[in-house]
Order: structure tokens, then C-alpha cells, then sequence
């Protein structure tokens, strides 16, 4: 990500025209100097996307006060006021985590398909799997920035220290994954006739296993348990992480080709 | 559709029903009655068979989806769509067969077991499969679509087992439902539905396929009156 | 007893949704081989319509589209 050292104040128009000349002489990833050029595309990706988000903040600003909003009806619910915390802010937070990504993800993919944007990234000379990564760590970008602003949320509201180091690693594998599968499945649910409506019926079935173990996680570090009782749910993160990078590194040309 | 792949679907029927009323009567009649859990166990050949089929289903939506992607043939995504259409019905057997079985014989209709919820967990991937194929028109772009989600949800199912397995060891298991004592007689019993079920499933299929054929001549010909 | 009802309601589902289904599959081919049908005939009747240079064919809605 280091690889844009430019003004900062270029547009993302600017930063494009870059992407696209920085790209066309290697096609290939083999090609020697490959592998940074690769890196180079994906990162302009992502800061089109941060630049873009950065002018109007719209996406980010519904999707923190959607998660807000998730966390209140959630307290109301639940009646938490008589049952311990640990049992249900780990759930809780997981919820408004999903349910703000869906929010994002929706929003993300729509925009790019509206304006056109998807078939501009397939024209320039990149590497799909280029385009795949650039969103989706866009996304998970965008969901971090949420997350920092939920996390303490949480915290205050139900009285529970749950600021810790830790956590923030289950946090970001969490999203990893989540941003993963998501990015995949919200490109997939843009081609369909209900859209919107399409993203959660797919994605949440599959997510069912990074739920699982984020909230176990989540709650094995908030009342402090073992290590040995953590390490299972991380493993599992991880393994989860990487066997969907894979499947949808592979899978996304599919999905995108006209 | 030729002649002669009618003529191999009508003695498919035929075959599949002699081994269905085969299945009915071992397990009705030939089994013994299993010790511990009285007649109720009866209802574990049809089940398992139901079973077996919906997982062959969806292996096969899975291979299907593969092929597809590899070679662009139409062909193997007509079998995937067939395939995960049948899965979803059979899974529905199974998951009806199961809580029934479980309550006359542990008193709960439904526990949180890997098992039973990993198969709601791949039920529901489907049926979403299916909706996914309904909403797309462009039958190029459904196709490899639907393919990349037959591949993304049957991938899930083993880790969606694992994680519910890891989940579950922290509440107490319930019951571990194939660790009976299986008598030879049983196992015959159970293989005459295995093979029942087999037969059925490739008689659905390829009546499926017919079914997916035909829709495929009736919108080419359709776009042939409108030009 | 109460077993035996078990039993009995786990396999009428099973041959129900056995039945279901195939019927399903069947009324889905029925209909669709009717409107491959209906299709060939009207594509029979537009051939004949335009090789003898009719210009009216009253059951045939397409005619209406082409003329």
C-alpha cells in the first residue's frame, strides 16, 4: 500500500489514467517486476475507492449508524439489564458487524455497477483477481473504520472492557472472511433481478462458520478463558480466511465476465 | 429427446420401484427389531438412503458447477441445476425423516447436533442456489453465476460441520445416532434402499434434464417466431 | 404404539414427497411439451401463411406481430 506516495490530492480520475499505465505493459503476473506491478493495481483499486467514499462519506455514515441502531434495538430486545454481558455482547457486536456489512457491500457493488464503473475496471489491462482484491480490501477497509467507531460503542453501553488486543485480531479476521465471501457473492447478487435483496439469502448461509467462531472467540477473550480454548476458533478463522481467498481468487472471473 | 433414452427412463421407473417395494418390505418385514430402540429404528433405512442421495445430489451440483466453469458447456450446468433441484427435495426428506426419528426415540425434535444442522445449514445454501437461477435471465451469465455459487456453497459444507461440531462439544451431546449395533440382516436391508434410492435419483435426474431440454427448445423456438 | 405412528408418519412423508415431486416434474414436461407443440403448429401455419401469400390467418397471434 506504500506504493502510492503521490499528492494526495489527486482525484481518482487522476489516479485511473495511473492505474491504467501502470498496468498495460505486463498482462502477466509472471513477468519480472509482475508481482509489485499486481500489487500496484490492486492498490489503486482500493484507493479509488477510499478517495471516491472519502468525498461523499455516505456509505460509511449509514453503515455506523445502522450498526449503532443494530446495538439499541438489540439492548431493547434482549432486556440485557438482568443477564451477564459477556453472554450476549459478543453476539450482539457480531450481529451489527454483518448486518453494516451487508449495508456496505450492497452499497459498494450497486454504485460500481450503476455508474458503470465495473466494466470500466474490465477494460483496463489488470489481472481479475487484481480487481477481486482491490474491492475487497476496500471493503474491509471500510468495515474496520466502522468497527473502531462500534467497538467502543458496545463497550460503554453494556459496561464491558472489551477493548483488547486480542480482539482485534478477531475482529480482522472476522472481517477478512466476511469481506472475502462478501465481495464474491455481492458481485454475484448485482447480476440478479432482486439485487438487494439477494446478498444476505447467499452470504449468510455460507458465513455460518465465521459467525460461529468469531462470537466463541469473541466470548472466550471477554471472560478470559484459556488459551488453549481460543487458539480452536482462530484456527478456524484463519482456515476459513484462506480457503475462501482461494476459491474466490479463482471463481471471480467467472462472475464479472460478460 | 431419442426414442431409446425413453425407452432406458421407463426401465429405469420400472427398476426403481421393484427396489423401492424391495427396500419397504426389508425394512418392514425382513429386518430384525433393533433391541434398544424398537421399531421407531425402522425408520433409519429410508432415512440413510434419503440421505445418501441428497449428499450424491449435491456432489454432483458440485462437479456439475466445475465442469461447467471448465468447459462452457451447457450440458453440465443443465445437470447442476437438475441435480440441486432434487437435492433440495430430498433434503427436505431427510430433514423431516430425522426429527421424527429423534423424538419417538430421544423425546426432541431437533438438536443442535453437527449433523442435522449441517444438512439445514447446506438445505438453506441451496434453496438460495435455486432463487439465485430464478433471478438471473441470461442464461449464459446464470450459468456460470449459479455455477460459482454451487462451488462457493458445497466447499462451505465441511467447514460449516467442523465449526458446528467444535460449537457443539461445549453442550453435552444429546445422542450419537449411527452408533448401533448393525446385524447382518440390517446391512442387506440398508443396501436394498442405498441402491433403491440410487435408482431414484438417476430416474429424477434424467427426467429433470428432459424438463431443462425442453425449456431450452421451447425459448429457441420462441426466439425464432419473433425474428 | 405410539412408535409404530412414528414410523408410519416418517414413511407416508417420505412416499408423499416422493409423489409430490414427480408429479411435479410430470405436469412441468405436460406443459411444456403443450407449448412446444402449440409453437411448432404456429411455426407450420406461419411457413404456409407466407408461402401462399396470405396476408390473414385469425388464429395464429403472431401473424398480427409480422403483419
Amino acid at each position: 500500500m506504500g506504493t502510492f506516495g503521490g499528492p494526495t490530492t489527486s482525484s481518482p480520475e487522476q489516479k485511473a489514467s495511473r492505474l491504467s499505465r501502470s498496468a498495460e505493459p505486463t498482462r502477466t503476473r509472471s513477468a519480472p517486476g509482475g508481482m509489485s506491478r499486481y500489487f500496484q493495481d490492486v492498490g489503486a483499486i482500493i484507493w479509488k475507492d477510499v478517495i471516491s467514499e472519502l468525498r461523499t462519506k455516505e456509505m460509511l455514515s449509514s453503515m455506523v449508524v445502522f450498526a449503532v441502531l443494530v446495538i439499541l434495538i438489540f439492548n431493547f430486545a434482549l432486556e440485557v439489564s438482568g443477564v451477564a454481558p459477556d453472554l450476549i455482547v459478543p453476539g450482539v457486536l457480531w450481529v451489527a458487524i454483518t448486518f453494516a456489512g451487508i449495508l456496505g457491500l450492497n452499497r459498494s457493488m450497486a454504485s460500481e455497477k450503476d455508474k458503470g464503473c465495473l466494466e470500466g475496471l474490465m477494460l483496463c489491462p489488470v489481472d481479475r483477481s487484481a480487481i477481486f482484491l482491490g474491492k475487497m480490501l476496500g471493503n474491509v477497509i471500510f468495515m474496520l473504520i466502522v468497527e473502531v467507531v462500534v467497538v467502543p460503542v458496545l463497550s460503554v453501553l453494556f459496561n464491558l472492557p472489551i477493548l483488547m488486543p486480542w480482539l482485534i485480531l478477531i475482529v480482522v479476521l472476522g472481517t477478512f472472511g466476511f469481506a472475502t465471501v462478501g465481495t464474491l457473492l455481492s458481485t454475484v447478487a448485482v447480476n440478479t433481478r432482486t439485487r438487494e435483496v439477494m446478498l444476505p439469502v447467499l452470504l449468510f448461509p455460507i458465513i455460518v462458520p465465521l459467525i460461529i467462531a468469531s462470537v466463541k472467540a469473541t466470548r472466550a477473550i471477554i471472560i478470559g478463558q484459556a488459551w488453549a480454548d481460543i487458539l480452536p476458533w482462530l484456527q478456524l478463522l484463519g482456515a476459513f480466511d484462506v480457503i475462501f481467498l482461494v476459491v474466490c481468487l479463482l471463481v471471480f472471473q467467472f462472475v464479472i465476465q460478460e | 429427446m431419442g426414442e431409446g433414452s425413453f425407452r432406458i427412463s421407463r426401465v429405469l421407473g420400472w427398476a426403481t420401484l421393484v427396489f423401492m417395494v424391495a427396500g419397504l418390505y426389508a425394512a418392514f418385514i425382513y429386518a430384525p427389531r433393533e433391541v434398544t430402540m424398537g421399531d421407531v429404528q425402522r425408520i433409519f433405512y429410508f432415512h440413510l438412503a434419503a440421505a445418501w442421495l441428497m449428499m450424491l445430489a449435491f456432489g454432483v451440483v458440485f462437479a456439475g458447477s466445475i465442469l461447467y466453469l471448465v468447459k462452457k458447456d451447457r450440458k453440465w450446468d443443465i445437470i447442476a441445476a437438475a441435480s440441486a433441484e432434487i437435492a433440495v427435495v430430498f433434503s427436505f426428506v431427510v430433514m423431516t425423516t430425522g426429527p421424527i426419528w429423534a423424538k419417538s426415540a430421544w423425546g426432541a425434535w431437533w438438536t443442535w447436533d453437527p449433523r442435522l444442522t449441517s444438512t439445514l445449514v447446506l438445505w438453506i445454501v441451496f434453496i438460495g442456489y435455486l432463487m439465485l437461477r430464478g433471478s438471473i435471465t441470461d442464461r449464459s451469465r446464470r450459468a456460470s453465476i449459479s455455477s460459482v455459487y454451487g462451488i462457493v456453497g458445497f466447499v462451505d459444507v465441511p467447514i460449516v460441520f467442523m465449526s458446528i461440531r467444535w460449537w457443539r462439544t461445549i453442550h453435552p451431546q444429546l445422542f450419537n445416532g449411527l452408533d448401533m449395533q448393525m446385524a447382518p440382516p440390517m446391512i442387506l436391508t440398508l443396501m436394498v434402499c442405498l441402491v433403491a434410492f440410487s435408482l431414484l435419483y438417476v430416474f429424477f435426474l434424467l427426467q429433470r434434464i428432459r424438463l431443462e431440454t425442453m425449456r431450452d427448445e421451447v425459448e429457441l423456438l420462441k426466439q425464432d417466431i419473433s425474428y | 404404539m405410539e412408535a409404530l405412528t412414528y414410523l408410519f408418519a416418517a414413511y407416508s412423508i417420505i412416499f408423499l414427497i416422493i409423489f409430490v415431486y414427480a408429479y411435479s416434474i410430470g405436469s412441468r414436461q405436460k406443459a411444456l411439451w403443450r407449448e412446444l407443440q402449440s409453437l411448432k403448429d404456429t411455426i407450420e401455419e406461419e411457413k404456409q401463411t407466407t408461402t401462399a401469400q396470405k396476408t390473414e390467418s385469425p388464429k395464429s397471434s403472431f401473424a398480427e406481430i409480422e403483419g
